[in-house]
């Protein structure tokens, strides 16, 4: 399979259009956006954007405040309704609410944790709203990984910064999902989260899961992400290669 | 989704709100001594004879329990806005009617929780006998509140995004829980004034009507209300 990648760091609309289609079947892709417009009020917050994300790879939006970046993210994760254009996740323009949520994990700006309940409790509520077999363990293993074993039943408000956007990446993948939406994920994360997030990328893409997310850190973009996607005033302005070795949907091209 | 699923997905719900409720007292103190304010002061005002009395005083409970109450149904919406739990519920796999039903049931404790505490306290201080009918009291209020949590539950949902949430909810909720306030008014009435016959019912029967038609739209419409 032929995979076009551009290398120019800004290329007009026209040209970032047709360069951001990887050519492969209709099966591999993940998501496939095209013509997406969506508006908050008067606002256009994204203009006839298209995109599409072959499964496995993992694909960075970056962009000037203001750009659309997290609303792309919400449209992608079936939480904004865009006003005009299509998606398509894993080939389904139509998909049935409860099974895309299935497939799906995410993480907007805000962490969405029950500052009340625990870290555990967190990771509990969210697998049971998933139907999580043996969510005891999945939840303990989890916390385990993003080393929160020892905060596992300390409240999410007592948790530091960089503790709670740990324990909300857990909880997005706690369903275990295929495609992963991260707004920022880097953000409040020292350099020790930043490793542990950088492992989990790795692992995410030896699972094939597809991760899509939205960053303001340069250099671990290009660490993550197989293609970089540029947006600016609600358009694709460019995309970049990552420096994130090829994965093996790329390979077997 | 399973029936099984849906059971759960609505207890977890229910549970989930209750142990924020218990731990943090996010709404239910303030929902409470705004409701005692209310009747201490409605009470103690009702310096009419007892005939003049037992015909004002149901109107006069309702009306302090739906106004207390409706600052529950709000916050139950914004306590969830807070840090993005929001947008993290509406991507669980779960029915919006299923949100809905469990967001209706916490504000159905929280105004029961309400009127145990006021329903006494107004007794005390009013001297109106309406424990007298318990059977006929607890079905009204039953149903009254039903139809105001469901009704409750819809509007803050539709609000709780707004900048002047405040101000539109009390525009909306108002207007439309006027059957349900004139409703549990005029049942109390009669039943303190013990005239439990056709006409009771018939207010008894408005009140089921309201209770089933909103609950019904409301997890109707939810799925709407959960879109940014």
């Amino acid at each position: 399979m032929l995979r076009i990648f551009e290398n120019t760091s800004v290329l007009t609309w026209t040209a970032a259009r047709a360069a951001n289609r990887v050519s492969c079947s209709d099966n591999d892709y993940a998501v496939e956006v095209s013509d997406l417009t969506a508006v908050y009020g008067r606002v256009e917050v994204l203009c006839n954007v298209g995109l599409t994300i072959a499964q496995g790879e993992s694909v960075a939006v970056i962009g000037p405040n203001g750009a659309g970046k997290s609303t792309l993210l919400k449209c992608i994760a079936g939480a904004v309704r865009p006003v005009a254009g299509c998606i398509r996740w894993f080939g389904d323009a139509t998909p049935r609410r409860d099974i895309l949520c299935r497939k799906i994990g995410y993480v907007g700006q805000q962490e969405g944790l029950y500052a009340e309940l625990t870290a555990l409790e967190n990771l509990l509520f969210a697998g049971r709203m998933n139907g999580v077999a043996n969510i005891h363990d999945r939840a303990g293993a989890l916390l385990a990984d993003a080393a929160l074993e020892l905060q596992a039943h300390r409240p999410a408000r007592q948790l530091s910064q960089g503790m709670r956007q740990r324990l909300a990446i857990a909880r997005s993948v706690v369903h275990e999902p295929k495609l992963v939406l991260l707004d920022d994920p880097s953000s409040s994360l020292d350099t020790v989260g930043c490793q542990w997030l950088t492992q989990l990328f790795r692992r995410w893409r030896r699972a094939g899961q597809t991760v899509c997310f939205v960053s303001h850190d340069a250099t671990l973009t290009r660490n993550l992400a197989d293609r970089v996607v540029q947006l600016e005033a609600g358009r694709i302005v460019g995309i970049e290669r990552g420096s994130r070795p090829p994965t093996t949907l790329q390979r077997s091209a | 989704m399973s029936s099984r699923q849906i059971v759960n997905s609505l207890w977890w719900l229910i549970h989930k709100d209750l142990s924020r409720e218990l731990r943090a007292q996010l709404v239910w103190p303030s929902t409470v001594l705004l409701g005692l304010v209310l009747v201490f002061l409605l009470a103690t005002q009702l310096d009419l004879p007892v005939e003049e009395k037992t015909q004002v005083a149901g109107g006069l409970l309702w009306l302090a329990i739906f106004f207390a109450g409706s600052l529950a149904c709000e916050r139950s919406f914004t306590t969830e806005r807070d840090n993005g739990c929001w947008q993290v519920l509406a991507m669980y796999p779960i029915a919006p009617s299923v949100l809905f039903l469990a967001k209706m049931a916490v504000n159905l404790v929280a105004l029961a929780i309400l009127e145990l505490v006021l329903v006494p306290m107004f007794i005390v201080l009013s001297d109106v006998p309406l424990g007298a009918r318990p059977g006929p009291l607890l079905l009204t209020a039953t149903l009254g509140n039903v139809g105001f949590a469901a009704v409750g539950t819809l509007v803050s949902g539709l609000t709780t995004g707004l900048r002047h949430r405040g101000s539109v909810l009390a525009l909306l909720l108002l207007p439309l829980v006027i059957p349900v306030l004139f409703g549990s008014a005029e049942a109390t009435r009669m039943l303190i004034s013990d005239q439990i016959n056709s006409q009771w019912w018939l207010w008894i029967r408005l009140l089921a009507v309201f209770a089933f038609v909103f609950t019904i739209l409301g997890a109707l419409l939810f799925e709407f209300i959960m879109e940014e």
